[in-house]
C-alpha cells in the first residue's frame, strides 16, 4: 500500500493552512486530496471582497485569498492531487481513492487531517412547500453558475435566508442584470452582517422583511410564483400576511452543514451540536492522530479563522507524526445559558492556554461571558454585542485554566433574556429596506 | 436628514445624518461620525465581478488528465480602490465588454481608470 | 409512419407493454408526451411491490398484483434493476386494525398470495424493533419488496427499443380518428397510423379515450406526498412498514428504498392530473402518520419532499380492455396502486387482448432481452481499475453524495434512451439524489449533457421541457 506521512482531505482553506503548518513544522511528506479540479475550495467562486482583514491586514477577494495560500504551497514539497475524491477513510487511516489519472487506490496515512468543508442545506432540509419546478437553487450552486460557469440562472429573484451568501448573491445577480424583488428572513434578525444588508441590500433598494418566510412555490415548468407569508414569534405563519412575488427564481441561503460523511464512516465521534467532530483543543478528534479544521468542524463566519484553526491542526499533526501526544486528564466543556456549542469541547489538563469558539443562540447587547467551576468564576469576558451570526471566541491562559478544579466546566451568556429582539418591520412598498437593529456578523462567510 | 446603519462595526448603530453640514448623531464612537459623514458626501464601493475569458476550442474538459484539463471560462476581477457608488453600473458596462486572453496574473490591471473613477479593474486571480 | 401497434404513453404500464410485443415480428410505436419515459406517476410513488393481500379477490387487481409480484426477482435480474425482496408488515394498532389483519390474511390467502403469516407483538418486535409501542401486531408478507420503478421503466423500455420498438418522446397525442386501414393518431410531431391502439397515458387516459369518443370511464387524479430522508435513516427499519388500511385509504408506509434512503408517504388527496405540488398540511399529515408506525424516524434527516398523482379511476378495478365504442382501441387505464407490482403481468395482459382483439403475433427469432449497467460503487477495486483504463472519465466522481462518474453519466448520455435532462441524468445514474440534491453536481451535469449532446448549456432544462435552469450567459459570453 502506498504510505504518506500527512494526508490531507480538502484543499480548500482550511486544507492549504493545515499542510502549511505541518510543513513548517518539519514535516515533508504532505498530500492533499482535493476532489475538484482545482484547489482553493469554495473561495474559488467567492469572487466579492471582504477575506482577509484579520490574516493580512487587507480586503481581499476570495480567489486572492485562495491564490495567498497557494503560493506559498508552491514553495514548499506539498503535494495537491486535484480531481481526486476519497471514498472511504477507516479508523486505522487508511483511505481509499480515486481519480481519472490515478484509478482506484489505498493509501496508508500517518496522520489525517479532515477539511471536507460543508455543503448547503436544500429546499428538502426544511420542506418548503409548492411546486416541483425548476428555478429553485441554493445560493452556492447558483453562484458557481454564475461566477465559475459564467451563467445566469434567471432574471427575477426572491431570496430565502439573510445568511451573506444569500445577501452576496443579491448584490451579484443584481449587477449581473437581474431584479432582486426582496430578501426574506425567518428569524426577527439577519443572519448575515451589516456591511452586506447595507452594501448587498440597501444599495440596490431591495427589502429585507425580517420574520417572514416563503409559505408556497407555484409554477408549471418554471418558477413563476413565490408567495411569501409574515411568522409569529413560533415561527408559524401568520393567515392574511401573504405577499405574491411574480419571480423565476428563487435562492435558498437557510444554512450551511458540515460534511462529515468521511469521519462517520472512520468512526469519529460527532457532536451533534457542530454535526462536527468532537475535538480535543489541539483539533484532535475521538481517533488518535485524525484532525479536523475549517467548517467540517464547524461552520465558521470568518474564513481567517478558518485558515488560524487549520493551521493549529496542521501543527497538532506534526507533532503527532514526531510521537509527542498531549497528556493531561480530560476537562470536558458544558455549555452554559445561551451557548449553543463550544469548539474544542475537550481540554487536556495543563495544557498553556485555549481558544474556544462557540455560537450563542439570541442577539445579545452588553453582556458577558462567563466561565464557570462550578460555583466559582473562573473568568468573564464583556461583550457589547453578540448575535448568533457571529462566532465568538474567548482565550483561556494557562493561569486561569488552572484554577479549574472540576472536570466539567460551563460556558455561559450572564444576561438573562434581554435580547431586544426588533420589531418586524412592515413590508415596503418603496424598496426601501428595513434593517433589524441587530444584524450580526463580521465579513462575508467563506 | 438620512437614517443610515452604520457597518464599521458589528454593533450597527442607527445614524442620522445631516444632509447639509453632515453633522452625525446617534453613533457610539467617533468611527461611526467619520463614517456617517463619508456615506453621505461620497459613498464608494469596491465592485468585483467576472469577466469572459476567449477560450481555444481544443481546451474543453479533458477525458483524463490530472486536473480535468479544465478551460476556465470566467476571470474574477475587482476595482483596486472603491469606486464611486453611482459609478458601478457604468463599471459593470465596461467589464461586459471586455474579454481577456491567458495568460493573466493576479494583480494585472485589464481596464485602467475604470469608467473614469480613477480606480483601475485588476485580476484577481491568475490563468496560466 | 405506419405502425402495427402504437402505445401511447411510457410509463411503467407502456413500458411493459412494449416490452412484451418486442418479442414478436411487430411494427410499435410508443408515443410519450414528456422529453423522458417514466416522467409521470412512475417516478413518484411509494416504489412497492406489493404483495397482493389489498385487493379484492376476483378483480384483475389480484389477479395482476400476484402474478406481477411472483414476476419481479427474475425479471428485475434480467434487466439488472435494483430489487429487493425485503418482505412488509402491515400493522395493527387498535382492536378494530385486528380485525382488518384478519380480513387481509383471509384475503391474501385467497389471491394466491405466498407465506403469509399473522404475527403477534413479540414476533413483530423481533422483525423491526424501532415499531410503534402501540403495536399489537401484524401481517407479515415476504413476497413484498422494493424497486427503483423508473429504471424497472427505462430498462423494459430499453429493452423494447433495442429490440425494433421505435419511442417517440415529446409527442403528445392531440387527434384519434379510426379510418378503413386503422387508427390515425395525430401529434404536433407528425401524424402515425397503426392498427391498434393502446392507451397506457395514466392520469391524462381519459382523455385519450375522449379523442377516441370513448367516454366510458373518468380518471380521478389522487395526488400522495412523501418525504425522503437521509440514508442515516436508511436502516430505521428493514421491511416495508404499513398501517392498516381504512376509509381513507391504504394509509402512510415507512419503507428502506433500493437506494438506501427511509421514504414515507403517502397522503391521498384530489387533485390535478399533473399537480405534483407540496402542501404544508399534506407533509404535515404524512409525518405525524409516519411517526406513529416509526416514532423514532429523525425527520431532520429529510432531503427531499415530492408528491406523485394516481391514476385512479371511477371504476373499482383496473381498466383492461379493448374499448367498447373504439375498435382496436386497447386501454390500461386507472392503474392505480398496486399498479408497478402488476406492470409486468399488466403487460403479458394487453398481449393478450391484442390477440384476441386479432393481432398476429410471429416470434421474433433474434428477440434478446437483457440488460446491464455499470454502477462504479458497486464494482470490485480491479474491476475499478479496469474501467478507469479503458475510459478515465470513471474516476472522476462528478456526484460525490452517491459516488456517481463521469463515465456513467457519459455512459447513460449514449445509452438507447438518452436523457435530455438533469433529472433524466438523475433517474439513470442518481447523480443529484443524495444529501446534497445536485447542490454541487448539478453545475457540472448540465455541462456533461450539453457537451455530450452538442448542445449549449442554456438548453438543457431541469427535467420537462420548460423547466429551464439557465436563462444565459453573463456578459453576452465568448461570442458577443
Amino acid at each position: 500500500m502506498i504510505c504518506h506521512e500527512l494526508v490531507i482531505i480538502g484543499g480548500g482553506p482550511a486544507g492549504l493552512a493545515a499542510a502549511l503548518a505541518a510543513w513548517n513544522q518539519g514535516v515533508r511528506d504532505i498530500l492533499i486530496l482535493e476532489r475538484d479540479t482545482q484547489a482553493g475550495g469554495i473561495l474559488n467562486q467567492c469572487i466579492h471582497n471582504g477575506f482577509g482583514l484579520h490574516r493580512f491586514q487587507e480586503e481581499l477577494t476570495g480567489p486572492e485569498y485562495a491564490g495567498r495560500f497557494l503560493d506559498m504551497v508552491k514553495d514548499t514539497d506539498i503535494q495537491i492531487r486535484t480531481d481526486t475524491m476519497v471514498l472511504d477513510l477507516d479508523g486505522s487511516r487508511v483511505l481509499h481513492t480515486v481519480s481519472p489519472s490515478r484509478g482506484y487506490e489505498a493509501i496508508q496515512a500517518g496522520a489525517v487531517v479532515l477539511a471536507m468543508g460543508c455543503r448547503e442545506r436544500t429546499r428538502g432540509a426544511i420542506s418548503i412547500p409548492g411546486a416541483r419546478c425548476s428555478g429553485i437553487f441554493t445560493a452556492g450552486a447558483a453562484q458557481r453558475f454564475l461566477n465559475i460557469e459564467g451563467y445566469m440562472v434567471g432574471k427575477r429573484v426572491v431570496i430565502l435566508g439573510s445568511g451573506d451568501i444569500g445577501l452576496i448573491m443579491a448584490r451579484r445577480m443584481t449587477l449581473e442584470g437581474a431584479k432582486v424583488l426582496a430578501c426574506v428572513e425567518l428569524m426577527p434578525y439577519s443572519g448575515g452582517l451589516t456591511r452586506n444588508i447595507v452594501q448587498c441590500l440597501q444599495d440596490f433598494d431591495i427589502p429585507l422583511y425580517l420574520s417572514h418566510t416563503v409559505i408556497d412555490i407555484r409554477g408549471r415548468d418554471r418558477l413563476e410564483q413565490v408567495v411569501v407569508s409574515k411568522v409569529d414569534e413560533k415561527r408559524n405563519p401568520i393567515p392574511g400576511t401573504e405577499m405574491v412575488f411574480d419571480c423565476d427564481t428563487l435562492l435558498l441561503s437557510v444554512g450551511l452543514l458540515p460534511e462529515n460523511e468521511l469521519s462517520r464512516q472512520a468512526g469519529v465521534e460527532i457532536d451533534p451540536r457542530t454535526n462536527g467532530p468532537l475535538v480535543w483543543e489541539n483539533r484532535e478528534c475521538s481517533i488518535p492522530g485524525v484532525f479536523a479544521c475549517g467548517n467540517v468542524l464547524h461552520v465558521h463566519d470568518l474564513v481567517d479563522y478558518v485558515s488560524a484553526e487549520s493551521e493549529q491542526a496542521g501543527r497538532a499533526a506534526a507533532a503527532y507524526l514526531r510521537g509527542i501526544h498531549p497528556e493531561g486528564s480530560e476537562i470536558r466543556l458544558v455549555n452554559g445559558f445561551d451557548v449553543g456549542y463550544t469548539v474544542p469541547q475537550r481540554i487536556h489538563r495543563g495544557v498553556d492556554s485555549v481558544e474556544i469558539f462557540f455560537r450563542v443562540r439570541s442577539v445579545r447587547r452588553d453582556t458577558a461571558i462567563r466561565v464557570m467551576d462550578g460555583q466559582t468564576q473562573i473568568a468573564r469576558f464583556r461583550r457589547e454585542h453578540m448575535a448568533p451570526g457571529e462566532m465568538e471566541n474567548i482565550k483561556l491562559p494557562r493561569v486561569l485554566l488552572d484554577r479549574i478544579q472540576g472536570d466539567t466546566p460551563t460556558v455561559e451568556i450572564e444576561a438573562p433574556a434581554v435580547g431586544r429582539v426588533p420589531d418586524a418591520p412592515q413590508p415596503s412598498t418603496k424598496g426601501k429596506p428595513v434593517v433589524a437593529a441587530d444584524p450580526s456578523g463580521h465579513t462575508p462567510n467563506a | 436628514m438620512k437614517e443610515i446603519i452604520c457597518i464599521t462595526c458589528p454593533k450597527g448603530c442607527h445614524l442620522k445624518v445631516d444632509e447639509e453640514t453632515f453633522a452625525v448623531t446617534g453613533n457610539s464612537c467617533p468611527r461611526g461620525a467619520v463614517y456617517g459623514a463619508n456615506e453621505l458626501r461620497n459613498p464608494v464601493r469596491v465592485v468585483t465581478s467576472t469577466v469572459v475569458v476567449k477560450t481555444s476550442p481544443d481546451k474543453g474538459r479533458g477525458t483524463g488528465e490530472a486536473g480535468g484539463g479544465v478551460a476556465p471560462r470566467r476571470l474574477p476581477v475587482k476595482t483596486d480602490r472603491p469606486i464611486p457608488k453611482g459609478k458601478m453600473f457604468e463599471v459593470m458596462d465596461e467589464i461586459a465588454r471586455l474579454r481577456v486572453q491567458p495568460p493573466v496574473k493576479v494583480g494585472d490591471i485589464l481596464i485602467p481608470n475604470v469608467a473614469g473613477t480613477d480606480g483601475n479593474l485588476v485580476a484577481t486571480k491568475s490563468l496560466p | 409512419m405506419n405502425y402495427d401497434v402504437i402505445i401511447i404513453g411510457c410509463g411503467v404500464t407502456g413500458a411493459a407493454c412494449a416490452r412484451a410485443l418486442a418479442r414478436y415480428q411487430l411494427r410499435v410505436g410508443i408515443l410519450e408526451a414528456s422529453n423522458d419515459v417514466a416522467n409521470g406517476t412512475t417516478k413518484a410513488n411509494s416504489a412497492i411491490v406489493h404483495a397482493g393481500y389489498d385487493p379484492l379477490p376476483g378483480t384483475k387487481m389480484a389477479r395482476l398484483n400476484v402474478a406481477g409480484t411472483a414476476m419481479f426477482p427474475a425479471l428485475c435480474k434480467t434487466l439488472d434493476v435494483p430489487y429487493r425482496n425485503i418482505g412488509s408488515l402491515v400493522l395493527s394498532l387498535s382492536e378494530e386494525d385486528d380485525e382488518t389483519l384478519k380480513i387481509l390474511y383471509d384475503r391474501g390467502r385467497a389471491n394466491g398470495v405466498p407465506g403469509l403469516v399473522l404475527l403477534d407483538r413479540a414476533q413483530a418486535l423481533a422483525l423491526e424493533p424501532n415499531l410503534s409501542p402501540e403495536l399489537r401486531g401484524a401481517l407479515y408478507a415476504p413476497s413484498a419488496g422494493i424497486v427503483n420503478p423508473w429504471e424497472l421503466c427505462l430498462a423494459m423500455a430499453e429493452s423494447a427499443v433495442r429490440n425494433g420498438v421505435e419511442l417517440h418522446l415529446s409527442t403528445p397525442v392531440t387527434g384519434l380518428a379510426r379510418g378503413a386501414e386503422g387508427w390515425s393518431v395525430s401529434t404536433p410531431r407528425g401524424d402515425f397510423t397503426a392498427r391498434y391502439v393502446v392507451n397506457c397515458a395514466g392520469t391524462l387516459a381519459d382523455q385519450i379515450a375522449a379523442l377516441a369518443g370513448d367516454h366510458s370511464f373518468t380518471i380521478r387524479p389522487t395526488k400522495g406526498e412523501y418525504f425522503l430522508l437521509d440514508k442515516s435513516e436508511g436502516t430505521r427499519v428493514e421491511h416495508v412498514i404499513f398501517q392498516c388500511p381504512s376509509r381513507l385509504g391504504k394509509g402512510v408506509l415507512v419503507t428502506p428504498t433500493v437506494h438506501g434512503n427511509l421514504l414515507a408517504g403517502p397522503n391521498a388527496a384530489p387533485s390535478g392530473p399533473e399537480d405534483t405540488a407540496n402542501s404544508a398540511e399534506g407533509l404535515a399529515y404524512v409525518r405525524a402518520a409516519a411517526l406513529r408506525s416509526v416514532p423514532g424516524i429523525n425527520f431532520r434527516e429529510n432531503i427531499r419532499n415530492f408528491a406523485g398523482v394516481r391514476a385512479n379511476s371511477d371504476h373499482e378495478d383496473f381498466i383492461l380492455e379493448e374499448s367498447a365504442v373504439a375498435p382496436g382501441l386497447i386501454h390500461a387505464a386507472g392503474i392505480r396502486s398496486p399498479g408497478l407490482s402488476a406492470a409486468p403481468a399488466i403487460g403479458e395482459e394487453l398481449l393478450a387482448l391484442l390477440r384476441q382483439a386479432g393481432l398476429e403475433t410471429p416470434e421474433k427469432p433474434d428477440f434478446r432481452d437483457g440488460r446491464r449497467r455499470i454502477r462504479f460503487h458497486e464494482l470490485s477495486e480491479a474491476e475499478k481499475n479496469e474501467m478507469i483504463a479503458k475510459d478515465p472519465r470513471w474516476g472522476r466522481v462528478i456526484c460525490r453524495c452517491e459516488t456517481v462518474t463521469e463515465g456513467e453519466i457519459v455512459a447513460a448520455l449514449h445509452s438507447p434512451i438518452p436523457p435530455v435532462s438533469v433529472n433524466g441524468v438523475k433517474r439513470r445514474v442518481g447523480a443529484g439524489m443524495g444529501r446534497c440534491q445536485g447542490g454541487f453536481c448539478g453545475p457540472r451535469v448540465q455541462e456533461i449533457i450539453a457537451r455530450e449532446l452538442g448542445l449549449d448549456p442554456t438548453q438543457v432544462p431541469m427535467d420537462w421541457e420548460g423547466s429551464w435552469v439557465l436563462c444565459g450567459e453573463t456578459k453576452g459570453g465568448a461570442k458577443a
